[in-house]
C-alpha cells in the first residue's frame, strides 16, 4: 500500500497558517529581543529564499523549552519572537521541501510525497529530506509537549503550563481592559473568563463584594461601567473624599488593631509616638497625603490604572482607582510590624510627592496584593522601551495578544495539520515562485459599498479581527511542476493587476500632459479644471509636462512640523514613521515596476487591493488627530498625502474615510491650502490615556477596528464623548483647574502627556458640542489656550523649553 | 460653660480570668471641664477613640484611644518607673528618628491606683519642624487593656488657654467596670 506522507508537509505548514495571523517573525523589534542568527547554521536571515540559510531547529526549540522552564519568568517579548522564529524556520522549511520535492520528481502529481522514493527522485534529496523530516518532527514534538503537557524541569522546578499560563495571565489583567462596553467589561458569556470589570470587582474588592453572587456582582459592574452624566463631577469627588475617608479610617483602625497584641514596651512606645503623629494633624493633612500616595501608586501600576479607565465610567473610575490604591495601602499596613507601619505612616503624613512616590514604590514591592498584580506586569514592563511614550495599556495589549497568539499558534500546530491536508486534497493552493512573490497576499480588507466606487472607497476590517476567518491557504508548489495551477491562478490575478494596478496608474503617470487627471485627485483634493496639477507640497507647483519621476508628488513634511517643534516620543515616531512611508512610497512610484507594485498590494476579499501600509498611515493620520497633534485640514491633507502616494506607487485610487474629523470641509482644496499656509503645529506628545480608539478613551483594537467601520458620526461613542465633557466642566468650573493639572507633575514628559490628555478631552467636547451650543466652540478655545499656557509654564518651572514659538494648535479650522 | 466628660468606652473587652462566666470590663475617664472643647467627628476616627480641640488655630489638641491588650500589664505591674520608661522611649526614638523630632525631653511619674490600676505619666517636649510641640500623656494600665490620653499643644497656641488645658487635665479620672 503506497500511503502517502502527508504529514511531512503538514508539520510545516501550521506555521504557515499563523504568519497569515499576522504574526510573523518581524526583524525590528525581534533583533533586539533575541540573537537570531545563533539559530542560524548557513546563510542569514537576510536572504529573502527560504533555501537561503539552514535553521539550527534543535538550539530554537531548546530556547523556547528555557523561556517556560528556565529560572525566571517567562519572557513574553522574547517568547513571542522565538515562536514566531520557529515558526518562520517552518515556513521556509516547508517552501523549500515542497519546491524541491515538487522540482525533483520526489512528491506526486497531486503534490503529496509517496512513502516509498518515486521513480527519477534522486536518493541525496530523499535521504535528505527525510533527515530534515525527522529532525523538524522532533522538535515539533518538542514544542507540542511544552504546549499542551505540564512539563518539569527539575532543576528549575518550574513547569510549562504554570509558565504558560503565567503568559496568558497577563492578558487576563492587563490586556482587555480597554474595552469601555458595559457588556464586554462585565460579560460573564465564559465563566473562566469573565469581563474585565467584573474581573477586577471579584478579585480586588473580596471584602466588599465577596459575599455576592456572580449575578449580583455582574450588577455592580453593570452600574460602574454604564455612562453617566447626571452629576457625575460632583458625586465622583464625592465618591473619592469618601474612599480617601475611609482609608483614613483604615489605617487608624489598623493602628489601633495592632495595639490589641503589643507586649514588648518597646513596641508600646513607637505605637504611642505613632498615634500622636496622626492624632495631633489636622485631618485634612493626613487627606492630603494620602491623597499623593494614592497618586503616587496609580502612577506607578498605570498599566493598571488604565485598564480601569477602559471600562469603569464617570464616577466610578475615579473610584474604583482610589479603590484600588486604599486596597493595596490597606494589605500593606494590615499585619505588617510596627516599623514597617511607622515608615508608612511618616512617609505617608509627614513626606511630599517624592516621598509618597518613593513609599508607594516600596509598598507595591511588598504588598502580596500588589505582587501579585506587579507579577502580572512585570514582564510586560521590561518590553516597553523608555523611550517609547505609548500608554502601557497599549503597548500591554499588544505584547499580550501577541503572546496568546504565540501560544495559541503552537498549541494548535497539531490541530492544524487534518485542515491542512484536506486542502491539499482539495487543491486549494496558491502559486507561490521560488522567490516568493506571491501573487495574492493576506486577505485583511474588505471593502464597504459605496455609491461611486471609483472615488469613495472606504475601508474596512471584518469585526475588528487581526485576520479573517476564512484565510487562503498558501503552501508553496513549483512552478515548473505546477503549470496548469499557475497559470490559472495568475490569470485571474494577472487581469486585476492589469486593470486596477496599471491603468490608474499610468493615467496618473500620463497626469496633466494628456489632461486627464484620476477622479480620485479630484475627490482628492486637487484643484480641477485649468488648475488640474499634480502639487508639490510645501514648494512650488509644477504643471509642466515631462518624465514620470518629475510628476512624482513631493512631499516635504517638515513644513507641516518644523524640526524644531518638540514631539513626545510617540508623536514623532509617528512622523518619522508617516515620513519614512511618504519616501519610500515616492520612491516606489520612482521606480515603480510591475513587481514593485505587486510585492506592495495585498489583496481583499473581493477585487480590492490596497497597501496595508497605506492604510496603519491613514489610521496613524487619524490617530495624530485625535491627539490634536494635527487640524481638520492637516489631516485631511495628510490623507490626501497618503492616498496620492499609495496611488502612486500602486496605480490603485484609494480614499480614506474622513468622516471622522469634526468640521465639514470646507475648502476641499486642502493641498493648496496647505501649500499656501505651510502651517506648522506645535508640540504635543502622544496620548496617555488615549490611543486607537474613539477620543479620550482606551480600547482595544477590536474596538478600534470597529469604529473604524462606523460610517457615520457615531463614531465617537457617547459615553465617551460626555466623559470628556465632564473633564471639560471640571476644567472651567474652576480658574485653577487646568494648572493645578500641572503643579505636581515632576518629569517633562509627564507635563506633554497631561496638555495633550486635556487637549484630546477638549476636542472630544467639542465634537459633542458643536450642534447644540455655539458659544461652547468659543469657550473651549479659550480653554485650550490655557492649556497650552500652563503647559508651557510647567515645562519652564522644570527646566525644559516650551515649544519654539506657539503656534495655532486648536483643531478649530479657521 | 462647664462640659464634664464621661467617656464610656465602646469597646467592650471580654475576658474570662476572673470569672467562670464570661464578663466584660468597661474601662472609661472622665474630664471636668470649663473649656470650650471641640470633639471631632467620632466617625472618622472610630467609636474607641477620641480627638477635642480647643482654641481657635488647632493648636490645642487632645485625644484618647482605648485598646484592649491583656500583654503589657505584666510589664507595667512588675517594673519600676524608671525602667518603663527607658523601656518606652527607645521604642518612641524610633519614631522620632524617623519623623525628624529633634530635642525630644521628658518626666515621668507613676501612680499605682489599684493592684489592678496602674496610671503612668509622662509630660515633655520637642520640636518638629521648628514647631516646639508640648504634651502630657496618661497611661491608665490594667490587666485587660489601656486608656492612653494626650493634651498636645504647641508654642504656637493660645499659652494661657493651654495652661488652663493642663490643669483641668490634671483632673481626668479613670475607672474600670467589670459587668
Amino acid at each position: 500500500m503506497k500511503l502517502k506522507i502527508l504529514l511531512t508537509l503538514a508539520i510545516f505548514l501550521p506555521a504557515l497558517n499563523s504568519f497569515a495571523k499576522g504574526t510573523s517573525y518581524n526583524r525590528n523589534t525581534c533583533d533586539k529581543k533575541i540573537n537570531a542568527s545563533q539559530f542560524i547554521f548557513a546563510g542569514s536571515l537576510d536572504n529573502p529564499s527560504p533555501g537561503g540559510k539552514t535553521y539550527n531547529f534543535t538550539k530554537l526549540v531548546g530556547s523556547i523549552e528555557n523561556e517556560l522552564l528556565g529560572g525566571g519568568a517567562p519572557r513574553p517579548k522574547e517568547f513571542e519572537c522565538y515562536t514566531n522564529l520557529f515558526a518562520k524556520a517552518h515556513n521556509d522549511a516547508t517552501t523549500y521541501w515542497s519546491e524541491t520535492m515538487a522540482r525533483t520528481s520526489c512528491a506526486d502529481k497531486e503534490n503529496n510525497i509517496p512513502s516509498v522514493k518515486p521513480e527519477g527522485c534522486p536518493d541525496d534529496v530523499w535521504n535528505e529530506f527525510h533527515r530534515s523530516k525527522e529532525l523538524i518532527d522532533a522538535s515539533i514534538a518538542r514544542v507540542d509537549r511544552l504546549m499542551n503537557d505540564c512539563v518539569k524541569n527539575e532543576k528549575t522546578g518550574r513547569r510549562s503550563c504554570e509558565s504558560r499560563n503565567s503568559l496568558l495571565a497577563l492578558e487576563q489583567v492587563a490586556a482587555p481592559l480597554a474595552a469601555s462596553k458595559m457588556d464586554q467589561c462585565c460579560s460573564l458569556e465564559n465563566k473562566k473568563n469573565p469581563g474585565p470589570a467584573f474581573r477586577v470587582l471579584r478579585s480586588f474588592y473580596t471584602f466588599e463584594y465577596g459575599s455576592l453572587s456572580d449575578a449580583e456582582l455582574q450588577k455592580e459592574c453593570y452600574k460602574r461601567t454604564r455612562p453617566n452624566t447626571d452629576g457625575v463631577a460632583k458625586t465622583g469627588a464625592r465618591m473619592v473624599g469618601n474612599c480617601v475617608k475611609g482609608l483614613i479610617f483604615g489605617i487608624f483602625e489598623s493602628l489601633k488593631k495592632s495595639a490589641s497584641t503589643l507586649a514588648k514596651l518597646l513596641d508600646f512606645g513607637m505605637w504611642t509616638e505613632l498615634t500622636k503623629l496622626i492624632f495631633t494633624k489636622p485631618l485634612s493633612t493626613i487627606a492630603g497625603a494620602i491623597g499623593r500616595l494614592i497618586q503616587a501608586i496609580t502612577n506607578q501600576v498605570k498599566a493598571q490604572t488604565q485598564a480601569f479607565a477602559g471600562c469603569f465610567s464617570g464616577p466610578y473610575q475615579a473610584d474604583q482607582l482610589c479603590k484600588m490604591a486604599s486596597s493595596l495601602i490597606t494589605d500593606y499596613f494590615t499585619g505588617a510590624g510596627l516599623v514597617k507601619i511607622a515608615k508608612g505612616l511618616i512617609a505617608t503624613v509627614k513626606g511630599g510627592t517624592t516621598a509618597a512616590n518613593a513609599f508607594a514604590k516600596g509598598l507595591l514591592a511588598e504588598s502580596p496584593k500588589a505582587k501579585l498584580l506587579q507579577g502580572k506586569l512585570q514582564e510586560i514592563a521590561r518590553s516597553v522601551t523608555s523611550n517609547v511614550h505609548r500608554p502601557l495599556k497599549v503597548l500591554t495589549s499588544q505584547v499580550t495578544s501577541a503572546t496568546k497568539v504565540a501560544v495559541g499558534k503552537l498549541a494548535s500546530m497539531r490541530k492544524s495539520l487534518g485542515r491542512f491536508a484536506d486542502k491539499v486534497k482539495k487543491g486549494i493552493i496558491e502559486v507561490r515562485t521560488r522567490a516568493g512573490q506571491a501573487v495574492a497576499g493576506q486577505g485583511r480588507l474588505t471593502r464597504t459599498p459605496s455609491p461611486n466606487a471609483s472615488t469613495t472607497v472606504t475601508f474596512t476590517t471584518r469585526g475588528g479581527a487581526v485576520a479573517p476567518a476564512t484565510q487562503p491557504t498558501k503552501i508553496t508548489a513549483s512552478a515548473a511542476t505546477t503549470p496548469a495551477a499557475r497559470s490559472k491562478v495568475l490569470a485571474s490575478e494577472r487581469a486585476k493587476v492589469t486593470a486596477d494596478v496599471a491603468q490608474p496608474f499610468m493615467a496618473t503617470i500620463r497626469g496633466v500632459g494628456e489632461g486627464a487627471a484620476p477622479t480620485t485627485m479630484a475627490s482628492a483634493g486637487v484643484p480641477s479644471g485649468a488648475s488640474r496639477t499634480i502639487g508639490v507640497i510645501g514648494g512650488s507647483t509644477s504643471s509642466s509636462a515631462g518624465s514620470f519621476t518629475s510628476k512624482v508628488v513631493k512631499l516635504d513634511l517638515n513644513t507641516f512640523i518644523p524640526t524644531s517643534t518638540k514631539l513626545s516620543g510617540s508623536a514623532q515616531k509617528t512622523w518619522n514613521d508617516l515620513s519614512t512611508y511618504v519616501r519610500k512610497a515616492q520612491n516606489n512610484a520612482g521606480s515603480a515596476t510591475p513587481t514593485s507594485i505587486r510585492n506592495n498590494v495585498y489583496k481583499g476579499k473581493g477585487d480590492w487591493y490596497v497597501s496595508r501600509e497605506s492604510l496603519r498611515r491613514h489610521r496613524d493620520i487619524q490617530e495624530m488627530y485625535r491627539r490634536g497633534t494635527i487640524t481638520d485640514d492637516q489631516a485631511r491633507a495628510l490623507h490626501d498625502i497618503v492616498e496620492s502616494t499609495e496611488k502612486m506607487a500602486t496605480g490603485i485610487p484609494t480614499r480614506y474615510n474622513t468622516s471622522y474629523i469634526v468640521s465639514p470641509n470646507a475648502s476641499p482644496s486642502t493641498f493648496t491650502k496647505i501649500t499656501e499656509k505651510g502651517t506648522a503645529i506645535a508640540a504635543t506628545p502622544a496620548a496617555r490615556h488615549a490611543t486607537r480608539s474613539a477620543i479620550g478613551a482606551t480600547a482595544s483594537n477590536a474596538q478600534y477596528n470597529r469604529n473604524l467601520d462606523e460610517n457615520t458620526e457615531l463614531r465617537y461613542e457617547k459615553d465617551t464623548v460626555e466623559q470628556a465633557i465632564q473633564t471639560v466642566d471640571e476644567l472651567n468650573g474652576n480658574a485653577d483647574a487646568v494648572k493645578k493639572k500641572f503643579d505636581e507633575l515632576e518629569s517633562e514628559e509627564d507635563v506633554l502627556d497631561m496638555a495633550d490628555y486635556l487637549r484630546t478631552k477638549v476636542k472630544t467636547a467639542e465634537y459633542g458640542f458643536t450642534s447644540h451650543d455655539p458659544d461652547y466652540k468659543a469657550k473651549l478655545k479659550v480653554l485650550l489656550d490655557r492649556i497650552n499656557n500652563e503647559r508651557n509654564r510647567a515645562l519652564s518651572k522644570l527646566g525644559g523649553q516650551p515649544p519654539a514659538k506657539e503656534q495655532d494648535t486648536s483643531g478649530f479650522g479657521e | 460653660m462647664r462640659i464634664f466628660f464621661t467617656f464610656i468606652l465602646a469597646l467592650i473587652f471580654a475576658f474570662q480570668s476572673w470569672s467562670d462566666t464570661k464578663n466584660k470590663a468597661v474601662l472609661s475617664y472622665a474630664l471636668p471641664s470649663k473649656l470650650d472643647w471641640k470633639q471631632l467627628a467620632e466617625e472618622e476616627y472610630g467609636k474607641d477613640s477620641q480627638v477635642f480641640t480647643l482654641g481657635d488655630n488647632d493648636k490645642i489638641r487632645m485625644y484618647s484611644v482605648q485598646i484592649g491588650n491583656e500583654n503589657l500589664w505584666e510589664s507595667f505591674s512588675k517594673m519600676d518607673k524608671d525602667t518603663l520608661f527607658k523601656e518606652l522611649v527607645e521604642g518612641k526614638k524610633i519614631v522620632h528618628t524617623l519623623a525628624g523630632y529633634k530635642n525630644w525631653t521628658a518626666d515621668k511619674s507613676m501612680n499605682r491606683k489599684s493592684d489592678k490600676e496602674i496610671i503612668f505619666e509622662i509630660t515633655g517636649s520637642y520640636i518638629d519642624e521648628k514647631e516646639k510641640k508640648f504634651f502630657v500623656e496618661k497611661y491608665y494600665m490594667t490587666p485587660v487593656g489601656f486608656i492612653l490620653i494626650s493634651l498636645d499643644w504647641t508654642d504656637k497656641a493660645d499659652m494661657a488657654l493651654a495652661k488652663k488645658a493642663q490643669d483641668e487635665f490634671k483632673g481626668v479620672v479613670f475607672n474600670t467596670e467589670i459587668k
